[in-house]
């Protein structure tokens, strides 16, 4: 509300004044727009964040080809892609979000909310099953890596092991769980667990704005006056979509 | 697809106070189903194609259906086909300093390459360390791991 029209209502309380309208703006839409920019600066602070470590998988693939090619064969590229695809969907349920929030269609949205935030726990469920499979196989970062330790007997009879006999495992066996020039995965593991372990964290942010959005939804407060909640909430987890659209190619289908 | 939410604003009405809505553009449904599926296409493309051996074509291949798949729910999800220049602008200059990052990186690192390539040559790698070194991890013989225990392979861990 401006000074102007202050002065032609001659009080100094808006009569009319709109609850959902902070008053250092001057309307709905200069509102509108400052939460948006707000919202993309933030996105590109993120983008920023993750480059580091972007930047770091770039210098490390470029130093050692063979062993990113190597070690990306014990990602489950099956797993990768549906986890892919969970998120994808809750992308899409994520914008029809914002679409039923601005058409104040309460039941569209919490349930359009409640399939996003279901697709959440999807993928970290899928998430908890490899990264809990990798620690068994002692796929590991850096020195912990220890994979030809952690081998079944399907892996060692490949390799030509008698899994009968108690003796030990012959060094060749080993050097087969390593890189081509004789290098421990460990390396990409480590790149590995920071690129999914830090888009995991941001799943979980996610989930929690996505909740508080869903408890809002239910409780009948979202309108199409601060739809712009819903609206960057939805920014922020096509965010997390993005980065695992990248993510997905560079770990899981190095061949 | 480019209806907007001002169902019940019409312009003049409100012309002291401003708008009571922004606005807002919503997308038709059928445009995120049609998005949707686009994206889903692409991923099974980007699999299907990492399972051919395209040489060193094969990083540019999926990052460009990755970057379409970027732009689609750029452009559509997130509104930004619609959206104010400014948050483009916005947007763009975080990909720019991106650029900036990894490409001055990658420049140094291959002005380096000649002597990482002389180290390496120094330095062979000669056994296998990790395994070696890492063997008392625990993790290997936890009782609760339902794979390995009590499997015949188990034994020969104990080097």
């Amino acid at each position: 509300m401006s000074a102007m029209s202050d002065a032609s209502h001659g009080a100094p309380e808006h009569p009319e004044h709109d609850p959902h309208l902070a008053h250092h703006f001057d309307d709905a839409q200069q509102q509108f727009d400052a939460a948006k920019m707000g919202m993309w600066t933030f996105l590109v602070t993120e983008i920023l964040f993750f480059s580091g470590l972007f930047c770091a998988y770039a210098v490390y693939r470029s130093l050692y080809p063979d062993l990113f090619e190597g070690a990306a064969k014990y990602l489950n590229t099956t797993l990768g892609a549906i986890n892919t695809l969970v998120l994808l969907f809750s992308s899409l349920t994520m914008a029809w979000a914002v679409r039923c929030a601005q058409l104040e269609q309460k039941k569209g949205l919490i349930l359009t909310l409640a399939l996003t935030l279901a697709c959440a726990f999807g993928f970290l469920g899928i998430k908890y099953a490899e990264y809990s499979h990798k620690f068994h196989e002692g796929l590991l970062p850096g020195a912990n890596y220890s994979a030809a330790l952690h081998q079944g007997p399907e892996w060692l009879e490949e390799h030509g092991v008698d899994i009968h006999s108690h003796a030990p495992i012959p060094e060749a066996v080993e050097q087969a769980a390593l890189a081509k020039d004789g290098r421990s995965y460990g390396l990409f593991f480590g790149i590995y667990f920071a690129m999914t372990g830090l888009h995991g964290i941001h799943v979980l942010a996610g989930i929690a704005v996505i909740l508080f959005l869903l408890i809002r939804a239910i409780q009948g407060r979202i309108k199409r006056e601060n739809s712009v909640i819903v609206d960057n909430v939805g920014l922020y987890w096509h965010l997390v979509d993005l980065i695992w659209i990248f993510l997905f190619p560079l770990l899981y289908l190095i061949n | 697809m480019s209806d907007t939410a001002n169902k019940a604003s019409p312009h003049g009405a409100h012309d002291e106070h401003g708008d009571p809505y922004a606005h807002i553009h919503v997308s038709s449904w059928q445009t995120l189903v049609a998005v949707f599926v686009a994206l889903v296409l692409l991923t099974s493309l980007t699999v299907y194609v990492a399972t051919y051996d395209i040489g060193r074509f094969e990083l540019a291949v999926a990052m460009g259906i990755a970057t379409i798949k970027c732009a689609l729910v750029m452009g559509f999800f997130m509104h930004l086909k619609y959206d104010r220049a400014l948050n483009r602008m916005v947007f763009l200059g975080s990909i720019l300093f991106f650029t900036l990052f990894l490409g001055i990186t990658v420049i140094d690192l291959d002005s380096s390459k000649p002597d990482i390539e002389s180290y390496r040559r120094e330095n062979p790698v000669k056994t296998a360390p990790a395994t070696e070194e890492s063997k008392p991890s625990g993790e290997a013989t936890k009782p609760g791991d339902p794979k390995k225990s009590g499997e015949p392979g188990q034994h020969q861990k104990q080097k």
